[in-house]
């Protein structure tokens, strides 16, 4: 009988085209991905590494959920949905035979979709080098164990969970919806997982969590490099098998739990059998008169009953609430939990919650929204009460419509969402600044037309398609495909004009609000509301009323409907689509010039190819800079009017300048008076879809002859009038410089010469393209030492911001204007423009120092925290490094649109997303308000009030020498024994990249590797503990003195910084500087043993067995143990924590000890007064080592 | 009024021929419509219902033409599905109310009688705060049957409506169905004989999409004096006197076969005459139409 049943199953859904449709799906998505390589993380990677399949296979299988729940789902539902179970009381069944035989045909159905995965991985890896797409040395060999593993180990699992889970739930429920909220909830949980996750450095909590591996597949990934990723499999053991028997087992338990719970004769009795007692009646009264109409207003009753009955059907489904709940506490906690940096959560501000709720959580909106369309669209069928409603007098506009109307109103209660979750979550923690008004604006002009689009979108799916669940995958992948190819998901094809619901990029800010991209964003919107239109005009005239019929029936109606009114209606429609459809494009593809992806790497290339030869041009330096740049915020425009002078630094006499406008709309320069003329050097082929623009579009490059050659040493003044303004739209950010509120912008001069860093940077793209592979990270140019003096003008309620001391400030023709001077800027010239409040203070060092905080007068929950730094920053360093080389520092606020942080020259700003709302409410917390303000601060010195080279290893340096600032302003703040978790933070990251390296790590002295910078605060930082304080500020202000004159010809390196530190460091401790600079080092220090035994009262002896390890690793990556070593390494006890009296803890030290210790065990004893709690070595981590968790052993 | 039907063809999708050429002309009163289960009866009533597209032929409600004036069909049109179903989680008073809505009753206070008075007619007063998910069969069907009348339709299609009935409770409908056909046109569907005869003024015969005969039951009946015979055999002797004689049914009276055939004249051999009744008429239309589509 069982097989009977499973071979039924089996036949029953070959039959079926929704099996096809789902293999074909899976097969195709995988052919791609497998053929375009789609899935790699870097060139090195093989396209079909085993490590990339079992990537591939558990994040299909992720997706496959959907599959699994409506193949799953549908094996018992069937019989429930058709009544089909009264049969098989006919036929001599067992539970048994019955339950497993559905479950194992339709779980060998779920499999066979399965293989989908392997044959198509299989395909793609021959289809992409047959297509030309990759060469074949980017796949590896097609070893079938490279496919078989993963599917048994990743797949296999996965879909038995899933199919488990969603055939246990409705054998369970006897209810299909129960698939819906369990695929909706799978979801969130999913969603909120990854969520709280990111939370979690835990790699157990992090593997275990996820029921498809795909987060343990991660993880494994990341610690092996591309050559062990391309040639063997993942290993199944640690966290990965664990996780494996973890869910697995997990799904078993459901389906015998459901086996257990499944009860044969209550799924067979059928409820209709049971008859009413027959109630003898009085013989009622006449029957009442009625007025029957059929006028306007029983049309807009019928609309109204009709769209409130099927509300109700949805509100009152137990489904149905129990998955808004779950959208509502995912929200909620999305909400509460907030973003934030360094630990430390955000204050729940208006506008991230907003910019919380448009991200991932849209996909939940859609789920919702595409499967309630389709109970409302079906319920009626499927109950059979369309036998009776239709038939009801109502026009086919009303029911349609009420069907339309109810999905819309569910539309907008859940556009609701975010202020009914999100003003509940800001009360909840005391955060009174609502801004109501930015909700209800942002929900009605941005979320709500989102939303109606998805909503009609599902709509008009469910009525042509017809077909509940092949609507629902249908839906589903073309919501999936929209995003993949727009800016949110990979951005190759973003096209807005062509990808339904899609609009420009955009950001909510408090500064700014939707600012400048609001006409954008709403031209948008009122074109797809349209095209939405469009839509309900063919759901009208598709949408079935009465039983179910072929197509031939739907279309014979569509002509039928399509009368008189209906078409000119459509026709108006149509118009004023294609009317805003015309004036978008006008903005987007001819004011504005739209590039894909691939036209943008094709500009780079060509760009290159062409321009490369200038770069060898010789350059000349820019000395002095005077400017006088008007801002227009409210229009996006800038003018700049400046005289700059140039001066041949080379041995070359320069006769030619190539220019780049980078972003400057239009721009002339004068020599002398006279006007320069110059020639275009590039220009490129027309945007593909820029049909009117100019063939050629000239490409924002100059090439200048100046009218008398610059011989070597000379000077030339050079006057420049340029502009910046937008016109019109374009298809996504536009002017994210020039806000209305929080401008950040350049100096309004054209950049100066090739720039590397405009060439394309993928070396697949380089090789189809025969440019030579790039070496190393392209060295930002460095700007030229100039005298800046600039004015800025700006609106008369902004404030004007620009490196350098305020000198003047003055109102004229109703503007603001601000003049900057600065001596010597070695920094990049910003100007900044904003509504802001500014907290000003002076500290006196041996000159008289201005800071002043520039913040949105909302944003000033930190700004005490920010002015505090500087000022104990200006006093400490000052006094370590020598004197402030400046008369003023500053912090200003910047919109969400720009970056985090910037530094500049006297200048730091942070976006508004950073520190300036972080909300402290636990002592525990680190002040990273100051720690990272101090660390800024320090670049005044190192990186602005010296002259320092480009040469390998003097980029880390300065960071290293300012992180190092903030250890020990950290250190002041909070106590050296206390900031090992800042210490072990610097560490963290350098010992995550180096794990995995493609390359041998270099020494620090000459590595220019962005990773090692928090590895040279804390060999800075060790110095200093090991040569004391003293000793080491001596050897940094001698080293700063000899460089602060900014020579150009005098510049200082690592080598030179680290001449200095040689200098002031004993002989004995050499060693120390040579392993953390100019080798390259680990520790591998570790507690084996300790032992606690009481000697009198309160005083305990203990007895440590430790090992010390240190390796060299060489220039071939190879480690060696230096087995001769006798390093100085501290050993200490340490009692419980003290608290201080904010709640902050402290390490309480009962004893420590320097030890000069050898390679090798070590037994050593000593006695504490105290209760001891842990035994560690290098209790501050100053030493780097390999493994820091084991330098402590806990006490028993 | 009359409802006209003419040359009414339509072929599903998957090749069945629902309907072949079918007129009718249906006056006011109870008009039967008899066929067995899958003549096409259900077939007929929903495109009458506007509930499915015909391919070819009219149906015309005195000047209205139905296939198109769908909406000014379904303000005089009361139906009552085969097999229908309802909202689980709403009452029966709310959902009436509903409907009596759509129905054009417009007056709240006018509704809430009409719902009352019509709960009350079908027994199910005391049910109406109930939810329908909790309803048996027979209050569906009965909840049915007050829905369908509504808004005192002109056309009035109940679709076998005394499926899932007692007794008792069928009897009560026939007396609410024969009220009705007093003022409007009442087409019935039904496999039970018996519905007709008591009920119908007229009726038709339907089967295999085609009608095999309309009109009168009593004159039907008459047309059939004399030529048919019955007689008790046994079983073993069945299929003999099916090869050679026209045997529209048996039945088994006190463990005996009894045969009734159909004969011009008397066949003898023990057959005696039998007074005709609609069965007769019924069984020979159908089995002629089987024996044709054998041959």
């Amino acid at each position: 009988m069982f097989w009977k049943i499973v071979s039924f199953e089996i036949r029953n859904r070959v039959r079926r085209p929704a099996f096809y449709l789902y293999f074909g799906a899976v097969l195709l998505f995988t052919i791609g991905t497998f053929a375009t390589g789609g899935l790699r993380l870097n060139e090195k990677e093989h396209i079909n590494a085993p490590y990339i399949l079992a990537l591939w296979f558990a994040g299909v299988t992720l997706l496959m959920t959907l599959i699994s729940s409506s193949v799953m789902g549908d094996a018992i539902y069937r019989d429930i949905e058709y009544d089909t179970r009264d049969y098989y009381l006919a036929y001599p069944i067992t539970k048994a035979g019955y339950f497993w035989g559905r479950y194992c045909g339709s779980f060998m159905i779920m499999l066979s979709i399965g293989l989908a995965l392997v044959i198509g991985a299989y395909a793609g890896t021959l289809l992409g080098p047959a297509l030309g797409l990759h060469g074949p040395t980017e796949y590896g060999a097609n070893r079938l164990s490279y496919y078989l593993q993963p599917f048994f180990c990743i797949a296999l699992p996965n879909l038995f969970f899933t199919s488990s889970l969603f055939f246990g739930l409705v054998a369970i429920t006897q209810n299909i919806k129960v698939i819906y909220s369990g695929g909706i909830l799978l979801f969130l949980g999913y969603f909120l997982s990854q969520f709280f996750l990111s939370y979690t450095n835990n790699e157990w909590v992090i593997g275990l969590a996820d029921p498809f591996g795909l987060n343990v597949i991660r993880l494994l990934s990341g610690k092996v490099n591309s050559a062990t990723q391309n040639n063997s499999l993942i290993s199944i053991n640690g966290i990965l098998l664990t996780n494996r028997i973890l869910w697995t087992g997990i799904g078993s338990l459901v389906l015998v739990y459901s086996y257990v719970t499944f009860s044969f004769e209550r799924f067979f009795r059928s409820k209709d059998k049971t008859k009413a007692p027959f109630v003898p009646k009085s013989r009622p009264a006449a029957r009442p008169e009625v007025k029957i109409r059929y006028d306007a207003g029983y049309n807009r009753q019928a609309l109204l009953t009709l769209t409130k009955t099927e509300l109700g059907n949805i509100l009152k489904d137990q489904y149905f609430r129990l998955i808004l709940c779950c959208g509502v506490i995912t929200l909620g906690v999305l909400f509460s939990m907030g973003m934030g940096s360094n630990g430390v959560p955000d204050l729940p501000r208006t506008v991230m919650l907003l910019n919380d709720y448009n991200g991932g959580f849209l996909f939940y909106i859609f789920l919702v929204l595409l499967f309630y369309t389709g109970e409302i669209l079906h319920r009626d069928r499927s109950t059979r009460f369309a036998l009776i409603n239709d038939a009801l007098p109502m026009p086919n506009w009303v029911l349609n419509g009420s069907r339309l109307l109810a999905v819309m109103v569910l539309a907008l209660i859940l556009s609701l969402l975010p202020v009914l979750v999100g003003v509940p979550v800001q009360l909840f923690s005391h955060y009174h600044l609502l801004h109501i008004p930015v909700y209800l604006l942002y929900i009605f002009t941005l979320m709500l037309p989102k939303l109606l689009e998805m909503a009609v979108f599902c709509y008009f799916l469910h009525v042509t398609v017809n077909h509940k669940f092949a609507a629902h995958s249908l839906g589903i992948l073309i919501w999936l495909t929209i995003f993949f190819l727009s800016d949110a998901g990979s951005g190759i094809f973003s096209y807005n004009l062509l990808l339904y619901s899609s609009v420009p990029t955009y950001a909510v800010s408090d500064m700014d609000g939707l600012g400048h991209m609001a006409a954008a964003v709403q031209w948008f919107n009122l074109y797809w509301l349209l095209f939405a239109g469009l839509m309900v005009l063919i759901s009208a005239l598709f949408f079935y009323r009465g039983v179910t019929a072929g197509l031939k029936e739907r279309w014979q109606l569509a002509r039928q409907r399509l009368d008189r009114r209906t078409r000119m209606f459509g026709l108006w429609l149509l118009v004023a689509f294609a009317g805003t459809g015309a004036y978008i494009y006008y903005n987007v593809s001819y004011l504005n010039d739209y590039t894909t992806s691939g036209e943008d790497s094709a500009r780079a290339i060509l760009y290159e190819k062409q321009l490369k030869p200038y770069a060898t041009l010789p350059l000349p330096s820019i000395t002095r800079v005077v400017l006088h740049t008007d801002l227009y915020p409210d229009r996006q425009a800038q003018k700049t009017h400046g005289w700059v002078t140039l001066q041949n630094k080379t041995r070359y006499p320069i006769e030619k300048l190539l220019l780049d406008a980078d972003g400057l709309t239009d721009y002339s320069l004068r020599q002398n008076g006279r006007l320069m003329t110059y020639a275009s050097p590039l220009s490129y082929p027309r945007g593909r879809f820029n049909w009117f623009r100019p063939q050629k579009d000239t490409a924002d490059f100059r090439l200048y002859r100046l009218q008398t050659v610059l011989q070597p040493g000379d000077s030339m003044v050079m006057e420049i009038n340029s502009v910046t303004r937008q016109q019109g739209f374009s298809n996504t950010f536009y002017a994210r410089n020039l806000l209305r509120n929080g401008t950040f912008t350049g100096s309004g001069l054209p950049a100066l010469g090739y720039d590397e860093a405009d060439e394309e940077r993928s070396p697949r793209i380089r090789l189809q393209n025969h440019l030579p592979l790039k070496k190393g990270r392209v060295i930002e140019k460095k700007p030229d030492l100039l005298d800046l003096d600039i004015t800025v003008s700006t609106t008369p309620d902004q404030t004007a911001i620009a490196p350098g001391e305020l000198v003047r400030q003055w109102q004229q023709n109703d503007r603001n204007y601000f003049r900057y001077l600065h001596h010597r800027l070695s920094s990049a010239i910003r100007v900044l423009s904003a509504r802001y409040a500014i907290l000003q203070d002076t500290v006196m060092l041996d000159h008289r120092v201005t800071v002043r905080i520039y913040y949105n007068p909302e944003h000033k929950a930190n700004i005490t925290r920010f002015m505090a730094a500087y000022k104990d920053g200006l006093r400490s360093f000052s006094k370590a490094y020598g004197s402030y080389p400046f008369a003023n520092v500053s912090l200003a606020e910047t919109s969400v649109v720009g970056p985090k942080e910037i530094e500049l020259c006297t200048l730091d700003t942070y976006s508004e997303q950073f520190a300036w709302n972080a909300n402290f409410n636990d002592p525990k917390q680190n002040d990273y308000c100051y720690l990272n303000t101090v660390r800024h601060l320090g670049a005044q010195w190192w990186r602005y009030g010296m002259a320092t080279d480009q040469k390998a290893g003097s980029a880390n340096m300065i960071e290293g020498l300012c992180n190092y600032g903030m250890l020990v302003m950290a250190a002041q703040k909070y106590g050296t024994k206390n900031i090992r978790s800042i210490i072990q933070e610097q560490l963290t990251y350098y010992l995550l990249v180096r794990r995995h390296l493609e390359s041998p790590e270099q020494p620090l002295l000459i590595s220019e590797e962005p990773y090692m910078r928090g590895k040279a605060a804390v060999v800075l930082y060790g110095l200093r503990a090991l040569i004391g304080a003293d000793n080491l500020n001596a050897a940094l202000r001698e080293f700063r003195s000899a460089y602060s004159a900014k020579s150009d010809s005098v510049l200082a390196g690592s080598d030179d910084l680290f001449r200095y530190l040689r200098k002031h460091v004993p002989d004995s401790l050499q060693y120390y500087l040579t392993d953390s600079w100019q080798k390259v080092t680990l520790y591998d220090n570790r507690i084996n043993q300790a032992q606690v035994t009481p000697v009198g009262k309160n005083c305990y002896q203990i007895t440590v067995d430790l090992t010390v390890g240190k390796t060299w690793t060489d220039s071939q990556g190879h480690d060696h143990p230096v087995t001769d070593m006798t390093d100085y390494i501290d050993v200490g006890v340490f009692g419980a924590d003290r608290a201080y009296a904010n709640g902050r803890k402290t390490p309480n030290p009962l004893y420590l000890k320097r030890y000069k210790l050898g390679y090798g065990r070590h037994t050593l004893r000593f006695t504490v007064r105290g209760k001891p709690r842990t035994v560690e070595v290098d209790p501050d981590n100053i030493l780097i080592d390999r493994q820091p968790n084991d330098n402590i052993k806990v006490l028993k | 009024m009359q409802l006209t039907i003419n040359s009414l063809s339509k072929t599903y999708a998957n090749g069945v021929r629902a309907l072949s050429d079918v007129s009718l002309t249906i006056p006011h009163g109870l008009f039967g419509l008899l066929g067995p289960n899958g003549a096409g009866k259900s077939s007929l009533m929903r495109t009458i219902a506007t509930l499915q597209e015909a391919d070819s032929g009219s149906i015309f409600l005195d000047g209205l033409d139905v296939l198109r004036q769908k909406t000014e069909l379904r303000q005089m049109l009361g139906y009552l599905p085969q097999e229908f179903g309802v909202y689980p989680k709403i009452t029966a008073e709310r959902l009436l109310d509903h409907i009596a809505q759509l129905k054009g009753v417009g007056n709240p206070g006018e509704r809430k009688a009409l719902v009352g008075y019509l709960l009350e007619s079908v027994n199910l007063a005391q049910d109406r705060k109930k939810h329908l998910g909790t309803f048996s069969g027979g209050m569906k069907q009965r909840f049915g049957i007050a829905q369908a009348l509504i808004g005192n339709p002109k056309l009035l299609i109940v679709d076998e409506p005394t499926a899932g009935l007692d007794p008792a409770e069928r009897n009560r409908f026939y007396n609410l169905l024969s009220q009705l056909g007093e003022q409007t046109i009442v087409l019935l569907s039904t496999h039970i004989v018996e519905d007709v005869s008591t009920l119908c003024a007229n009726f038709a015969i339907i089967s295999q999409g085609k009608v095999l005969y309309a009109g009168e039951p009593d004159k039907a009946v008459r047309q059939m004096e004399g030529t048919i015979f019955t007689k008790a055999i046994s079983r073993q002797e069945l299929p003999a006197y099916l090869d050679k004689m026209s045997v529209i049914s048996t039945q088994l009276k006190s463990g005996r076969m009894h045969i009734r055939v159909r004969a011009d004249q008397a066949p003898g051999d023990g057959f005696v005459s039998a007074a005709p009744n609609l069965e007769d008429v019924y069984f020979s239309h159908i089995v002629n139409e089987n024996a044709m589509i054998a041959t």
